[in-house]
């Protein structure tokens, strides 16, 4: 009698051991998992697909702005600081840059407008706040820089159209 | 049109062209915002291709020779219209763009295949010469209208051609059209 309650308490103590074993197993699997998967996406999230942001850009072109060109802008996880482009602009046409990130607003994503002498002349941040486009009425004909830059960008990614109107 | 399909396909970039699209737009002076997308997004498709083929010498003779025929346009209006400042700048500010033409030509020196047009492009731009943009910055300011930046922009350029060098730069225009096209 006192031999199998010995057992049975062996017994017992082997299953608690077992569930204990079983489960750090799963407890270990789950770590991995999870690491695994933030990893994945981790890898997901540094991919810019600002060619489809890009795209996307075009049609935002609103108030009879035609389409000049589509930019990408890809800060590569913010190792590139700026992107920039030219464009010759000419005075008597009207010029309208937008932005586009994921999500709602221009993510941190600015555009700065600077002339053939690098002065200046149109930023998309205005009193701190992110504006999505700019319009320019060009006065004066030459080549422009066009800047992307990143301010609190969470991602480093986005695209941008340039359109024109008379 | 057919001739457009033809040079196209000679030079394997057929496939961008839907020329019914572009013959049924073409037609219709209203639709010349859906012209401008298309022949817009067909240019820069067209550009990644060639850049993409190793062949983006390509792309800057397109370029090169749709500018060529708008400027050749452009000239035989304002020598009928050689009282039209306006005409006569537009003309002008090109050498803006000759420039930056010519920044392109530069990467292709060692390209028998440019070098002729670039021998001409030059006998161009010394057309150009004389004509001088003159360039004012003054500081932009900006409100913000509907979601968008509007900026005034207060710089200025004045563009000095005279109808002299508006000849000289049509006869040098046409010069090279008939080379290309002869």
């Amino acid at each position: 009698m006192c031999v199998t309650s010995w057992q049975k308490q062996i017994l017992s103590e082997t299953k608690s051991l077992a569930n204990i074993v079983l489960d750090m197993k799963k407890i270990y699997l789950s770590v991995v998992l999870v690491f695994i998967a933030s990893w994945g996406s981790a890898g997901l999230v540094g991919q810019c697909d600002a060619d489809n942001l890009s795209n996307a850009c075009i049609p935002k072109l609103s108030g009879g702005f035609n389409f000049l060109k589509s930019y990408k802008i890809d800060g590569e996880g913010g190792t590139k600081d700026k992107v920039e482009y030219s464009y010759v602009f000419t005075k008597g046409t009207q010029y309208m840059i937008n932005l586009c990130a994921d999500g709602n607003g221009p993510d941190g994503l600015v555009v700065s407008l600077y002339d053939s002498q690098r002065n200046k002349v149109a930023s998309s941040k205005v009193n701190g706040q992110f504006i999505s486009a700019i319009a320019y009425p060009c006065n004066a004909t030459g080549i422009y820089y066009i800047q992307y830059t990143f301010d609190g960008s969470a991602t480093y990614c986005g695209g941008s159209a340039l359109g024109f109107k008379r | 049109m057919s001739s457009i399909k033809s040079l196209a396909n000679q030079l394997n970039i057929g496939q961008f062209f839907d020329i019914e699209t572009i013959g049924r737009l073409a037609t219709n002076s209203k639709n010349l915002d859906s012209l401008l997308l298309i022949t817009t997004q067909n240019f820069n498709a067209i550009n990644h291709y060639l850049q993409q083929q190793n062949r983006s010498s390509l792309s800057v003779l397109l370029l090169t020779g749709g500018w060529l025929e708008a400027m050749q346009v452009t000239c035989q209006v304002a020598s009928s219209n050689p009282s039209h400042k306006e005409l006569r700048e537009k003309i002008g500010e090109q050498k803006i763009t000759l420039e930056q033409i010519l920044l392109l030509f530069s990467f292709y020196e060692s390209d028998e295949n440019m070098a002729s047009l670039l021998s001409e492009l030059k006998e161009l731009e010394a057309a150009f010469s004389k004509i001088t943009i003159t360039y004012t910055y003054k500081e932009s300011s900006m409100e913000v209208v509907n979601g968008v930046a509007v900026i005034k922009d207060n710089s200025t350029t004045t563009i000095d051609i005279t109808e002299e060098d508006v000849r000289n730069i049509m006869a040098k225009t046409n010069s090279i059209r008939n080379k290309i096209i002869s």
